[in-house]
C-alpha cells in the first residue's frame, strides 16, 4: 500500500513537474515576443505620426462609452477629464445604469442636460428598458443614456452602441484614468491597417498611489498598501505576457473592459455584448475571432503596450478575491460557451494555441497548482516525498515567477519607465519577492473558487449553452436576452477593474 | 544527474538570472538618467543659439560646442522646432540642417537596409520638406514594410509637391498598397497646385484611385471637378460613388443638389451618403424627397434626412413639424431632429460619412 502511495506520489509530481515546466515555457516564450513588440514599437515612435492622426480630416471618429452605475462621486470628473482628451473628433457616451445615487442628478446639474425625444436605433438587443437620453445644452459631446439596469456592464455598453454615432466605440469605465493622448494610441492601428484591424485594447496599470490631477495621472507611484503594490507587479506581467505577446501574433483573447475599442459595425453584426456574459469583454473578442475566422477573413486584434488607462484595483482581500473569483468565472464562462473552438484547427491559432493555453494554464492552473502543493505537503507528511527535493522544487517555482515579474520590470523600465523614482523601482523588486510568497497561492485558491462557482452555476444556464454551438452570433445574442434573467449576474461597482 | 542535483542547478541557475536582471534593470536606469542629464545639459546650451536663428534667419548658426554631439543635437532640437515655426524661420532651421549635411545623411539613409533607419531619416526629411528629396523618397512607396510605405507617404506629402500626385494615388491599390486616409491627407498637403492631377485622375484612373482622388478634391473645396464628380455619382464602383457624394458635400456646390437627389432611392449606404450631402447643401429643393425618407427602413437613413432636413430652412422645419405632428413612421425621427436642431447640436446619426472600413 505505501509502496502504491508512493509511486502514485511520485508520478503526480513527475506530471507537476512536466505541467510546471511547459507552463514557464509558454511564459518565457510570450515574454521574449512581448520583449520584441515592446522594442518594435520603441524603436518606431519617432515617426508614430499622431500628430498627423491627430490633424487628419479623415481620422475614424470615435464614441467613447462610459457605462456608469452609482458613481456620483466621480462621474462628472471623470466625464470631464474624457472629454478633454487630444483626439479630432468623438463623443462620450455616458450609460447610467440604473443608479440608485445621484449619479444622474450630478451629471444634470453639471453639464445642464435636456432631455431628447426617443430616436435611437436598436441595432444591438438592449436587455434594461431605455428610460431615455440626455444631452449638455451647450454642444459638448455628451451623451447620456439611462436605463434600467439588467445587471451587466455589457448590457449597458450595448445601450451605448446603439446610440454611438462614430465608425469605432470604446469603451471604458467611470474610475478609468486615461492619458491624454490615449485614444490616439489605440486608434492608431485602426487608422495603419483599416481593412484589417476590428478591435484595440490599451494597457492598464494600477492607478492606486500615484497623483491624479483632473483626471490625469501625472505622477505614477507606487501604492501605499501591500495588496495594491502587489497587483501593481501582476498588472505589469500579465498585461506584457498576457497581452503584448499573444497580440504578436494576433492571439488576443482579452481586451481589458477598461479601455478596449471595437469597429462598431462588426460589434452591431455580433449582437453586441452577449448578456448574461460574465467576461462580457473576452466573450465579445472570442466572438470576433469566431466570426472573422469563419468567413476567412483576414483581421487584426490589436493591443497597444503603451500604458494607456491607469484604475484603481482594490486594496481589500474581500474586494479582490470577489473580483478575482469572478474574472476566474468569466474566463470559464468564455472558454465553455465557445469550447467548439478550441483545438479546433479551423481557427488558427486561437483555436489551436490560445485557448487550449487558456484552458490548461490559465483554467486548470490553481487546480494542479493546489493540488501539487496539497500532495507534496501529505508527501511530506507521510514520508513519501525527499524533503530537501520538495524544498528544491519550491524554490525554483517560486524563483520561476519572481523571475517572469523582474524580467517585466526590466522591460518596463528599459521601454516606458513611468516609476522614476529610484525607492518605487526597489519595492517593485522587493514586491516581485512577496508576490509570489502568499499572495500566489492566495490568488489560485481564489480562481479555484471561482473556477467551481463556474461549474456549479452550469446546470442553471446549460440549455442555452449546448445550442449555442449550431446557432448563428445574432441567435445566440437574442438567446442570451432570454438566458439573462434566469442567470442574473450582479456587477458590483467595487469589483469591477480590468483584465 | 539526480533529481536534487537538477533542482539544486536549477535554483542556483534560476537565483542568478534574476541577481543578473535586478543588477541590469539598476544599470539600465543609471545609464537612462546619465545620458538623460548630459543630453538636457547640451540641449539647455544649444536652445539659445537655435533660438537666435530663429528670430534672426539671416544671421549664421553658432553652435557652443564643436563636438559631433552638439551637431546631433541640434538636428533633434531642429526637427522639434520645424513642427512649430514656418516661414523665414523655418527655412533658416532647414538651410542650416542643409549646410551641415544633414539632409545628404538622411537622403542616402533612406535607401539603405533596414526598416527604422528608412522610415526616420524619410521623417526627417518630410520635415525639412524640400523638393530635392522627392526622388529618394519616392523609392519608398515600394518598399516592403506598411510601415515604411505610410511613413514615406507622409513624407512626400510634406514636400507639398504636385508632381507627387500620381505616384501617391499609386500607391492606394499597388500590390504593396497604403490606406486610402494616409494618402488622402498628403494629397491635401500638396495644395491646390495637386488639383489638376486629381482632377485628370478622376477622369482615368483605376477605381481605388478615383476614390481618393474623389475625396481629395473634396477635402480641396475643388469647385472646378464639381461636373466631373456628378458624373462619378453613377459610378460602378460603390467606393467611388460614396467619395463623390462626400466631395460634393463638402464643396457644396448647388448644381449637385438633383443628382444626390436622384440617389435617395438606391441601396441604404448611398441614401444615407446623399441624405447627408443633401444637408450640407441645405437646398430647399431637396426637401420632398428628404421627407420621404423620415420612415426609411434603415434607421441611420431616417435619422441623416431628418438632421439634413433641419438644414434645409424654414421649407425643411416646415417639413419636419408637419411630420413630427402627423404621427406617422416618420414622426419619431422628426421630432429628434428638430429637438437637436433648437439645441444647435450635431447630427447624431451613425456618422458614415466615408466609408472609413471596407468590409471584404
Amino acid at each position: 500500500m505505501r509502496d502504491f502511495l508512493a509511486t502514485a506520489v511520485h508520478a503526480f509530481d513527475s506530471f507537476v513537474l512536466g505541467y510546471f515546466l511547459l507552463l514557464n515555457t509558454f511564459y518565457l516564450g510570450l515574454i521574449v515576443l512581448a520583449g520584441i513588440e515592446i522594442t518594435r514599437v520603441f524603436r518606431r515612435r519617432r515617426f508614430a505620426g499622431y500628430e498627423d492622426l491627430y490633424t487628419s480630416p479623415l481620422t475614424p471618429g470615435v464614441s467613447l462609452i462610459l457605462p456608469a452605475r452609482n458613481e456620483e462621486v466621480l462621474i462628472v470628473e471623470s466625464v470631464e477629464a474624457m472629454l478633454s482628451l487630444r483626439y479630432p473628433e468623438f463623443e462620450v457616451v455616458v450609460v447610467d445604469d440604473g443608479s440608485t445615487d445621484g449619479t444622474f442628478e450630478r451629471l444634470r446639474s453639471a453639464f445642464d442636460l435636456v432631455e431628447l425625444p426617443p430616436a435611437a436605433p436598436d441595432d444591438v438587443p438592449v436587455v434594461g428598458r431605455m428610460l431615455g437620453t440626455w444631452v449638455p445644452r451647450d454642444s459638448r459631446p455628451v451623451l447620456v443614456v439611462r436605463k434600467e439596469s439588467s445587471g451587466s456592464k455589457g448590457d449597458a455598453a450595448n445601450a451605448g452602441i446603439n446610440v454611438a454615432r462614430y465608425p469605432i466605440v470604446g469603451v471604458t469605465d467611470a474610475d478609468a484614468v486615461l492619458d491624454v493622448e490615449s485614444l490616439l494610441r489605440v486608434v492608431k492601428p485602426f487608422v495603419d491597417d483599416p481593412r484589417r484591424t476590428i478591435a484595440t485594447g490599451g494597457t492598464v496599470r494600477a492607478a492606486n498611489g500615484s497623483t491624479i490631477h483632473r483626471g490625469r495621472v501625472v505622477d505614477a507611484r507606487m501604492p501605499r498598501s501591500w495588496l495594491a503594490r502587489v497587483q501593481v507587479i501582476e498588472y505589469l506581467r500579465s498585461f506584457l505576457l498576457g497581452r503584448t505577446g499573444w497580440s504578436r501574433i494576433n492571439g488576443l483573447l482579452i481586451i481589458s473592459g477598461a479601455f478596449g475599442m471595437f469597429r462598431r459595425d462588426i460589434v452591431v453584426e455580433l449582437g453586441g455584448f452577449r448578456h448574461g456574459a460574465i467576461g462580457e469583454d473576452a466573450d465579445l473578442v472570442a466572438r470576433m475571432h469566431r466570426l472573422m475566422r469563419e468567413r476567412r477573413q483576414p483581421y487584426r486584434i490589436e493591443f497597444v503596450s503603451e500604458p494607456v488607462c491607469w484604475t484603481e484595483v482594490p486594496e481589500s482581500l474581500t474586494v479582490l478575491a470577489r473580483q478575482r473569483r469572478r474574472w476566474a468565472r468569466g474566463l470559464a464562462d468564455v472558454l465553455w460557451t465557445h469550447r467548439r473552438m478550441i483545438g479546433n484547427p479551423r481557427y488558427g491559432r486561437i483555436g489551436v494555441v490560445v485557448m487550449p493555453y487558456y484552458v490548461v494554464f490559465e483554467l486548470l492552473g490553481p487546480v494542479i497548482e493546489l493540488l501539487g502543493l496539497s500532495t507534496a505537503l501529505l508527501g511530506l507528511g507521510f514520508g513519501l516525498l525527499d524533503p530537501g527535493f520538495a524544498a528544491l522544487f519550491f524554490a525554483v517555482a517560486l524563483g520561476y515567477g519572481v523571475l517572469l515579474s523582474i524580467v517585466s520590470i526590466l522591460i518596463e523600465e528599459l521601454s516606458y519607465h513611468r516609476y522614476e523614482r529610484w525607492r518605487d523601482l526597489g519595492v517593485a523588486v522587493a514586491f516581485s519577492l512577496v508576490e509570489n510568497i502568499g499572495y500566489r497561492q492566495l490568488h489560485s485558491w481564489w480562481r479555484l473558487q471561482g473556477l467551481w462557482q463556474a461549474i456549479r452555476n452550469r446546470p442553471l444556464d446549460w440549455g442555452v449553452m449546448t445550442r449555442t454551438g449550431f446557432l448563428t452570433e445574432q441567435d445566440a445574442a437574442a438567446d442570451g436576452t432570454v438566458n439573462a434573467a434566469v442567470t442574473g449576474t450582479s456587477d458590483a461597482p467595487s469589483e469591477r477593474g480590468s483584465r | 544527474m539526480s533529481g536534487i542535483e537538477v533542482m539544486s542547478w536549477s535554483v542556483l541557475a534560476v537565483v542568478a538570472a534574476v541577481v543578473v536582471l535586478v543588477v541590469l534593470t539598476a544599470l539600465g536606469r543609471l545609464v537612462r538618467h546619465r545620458r538623460r542629464r548630459r543630453r538636457d545639459q547640451l540641449r539647455d546650451q544649444l536652445r539659445p543659439s537655435v533660438v537666435a536663428l530663429l528670430a534672426e534667419p539671416d544671421s549664421e548658426l553658432q553652435l557652443p560646442s564643436t563636438r559631433r554631439r552638439a551637431g546631433d543635437l541640434f538636428e533633434v532640437l531642429s526637427l522639434d522646432y520645424l513642427a512649430k515655426v514656418r516661414g523665414e524661420s523655418r527655412d533658416a532651421l532647414v538651410r542650416e540642417l542643409e549646410a551641415r549635411g544633414t539632409v545628404d545623411a538622411a537622403e542616402r539613409r533612406v535607401g539603405r537596409w533596414g526598416g527604422v533607419g528608412r522610415a526616420s531619416a524619410a521623417e526627417l526629411l518630410g520635415q525639412c520638406g524640400l523638393r530635392r528629396s522627392r526622388d529618394p523618397l519616392l523609392e519608398l512607396l515600394s518598399h516592403r514594410s506598411a510601415e515604411v510605405r505610410r511613413v514615406g507617404v507622409r513624407a512626400i506629402g510634406r514636400l507639398g509637391d504636385a508632381a507627387t500626385v500620381g505616384p501617391l494615388l499609386a500607391v492606394v491599390d499597388a500590390e504593396r498598397s497604403v490606406p486610402p486616409a494616409v494618402v488622402t491627407q498628403a494629397l491635401l498637403r500638396a495644395g491646390a497646385g495637386g488639383i489638376p492631377a486629381l482632377r485628370s485622375a478622376l477622369r482615368t484612373a483605376s477605381p481605388g484611385q478615383r476614390a481618393v482622388a474623389a475625396e481629395a478634391l473634396g477635402l480641396q473645396r475643388a469647385v472646378g471637378a464639381v461636373p466631373d464628380l456628378i458624373d462619378h455619382l453613377d459610378a460602378d464602383d460603390a467606393e467611388v460613388r460614396v467619395r463623390a457624394v462626400g466631395a460634393l458635400a463638402r464643396i457644396g456646390d448647388p448644381r449637385a443638389c438633383g443628382p444626390l437627389v436622384r440617389l435617395l432611392r438606391t441601396d441604404p449606404s448611398m441614401r444615407m451618403a446623399a441624405a447627408r450631402a443633401l444637408g450640407e447643401l441645405g437646398d430647399p429643393s431637396a426637401v420632398a424627397a428628404l421627407s420621404e425618407l423620415l420612415d426609411d427602413d434603415r434607421h441611420d437613413v431616417a435619422a441623416a434626412a431628418a438632421d439634413s432636413l433641419t438644414r434645409c430652412g424654414p421649407t425643411g422645419l416646415a417639413a419636419l413639424r408637419r411630420h413630427a405632428d402627423g404621427g406617422g413612421g416618420g414622426s419619431r425621427q422628426a421630432r429628434a431632429a428638430l429637438a437637436r436642431n433648437e439645441l444647435g447640436r450635431a447630427p447624431t446619426s451613425v456618422d458614415a460619412d466615408y466609408v472609413q472600413f471596407p468590409v471584404a
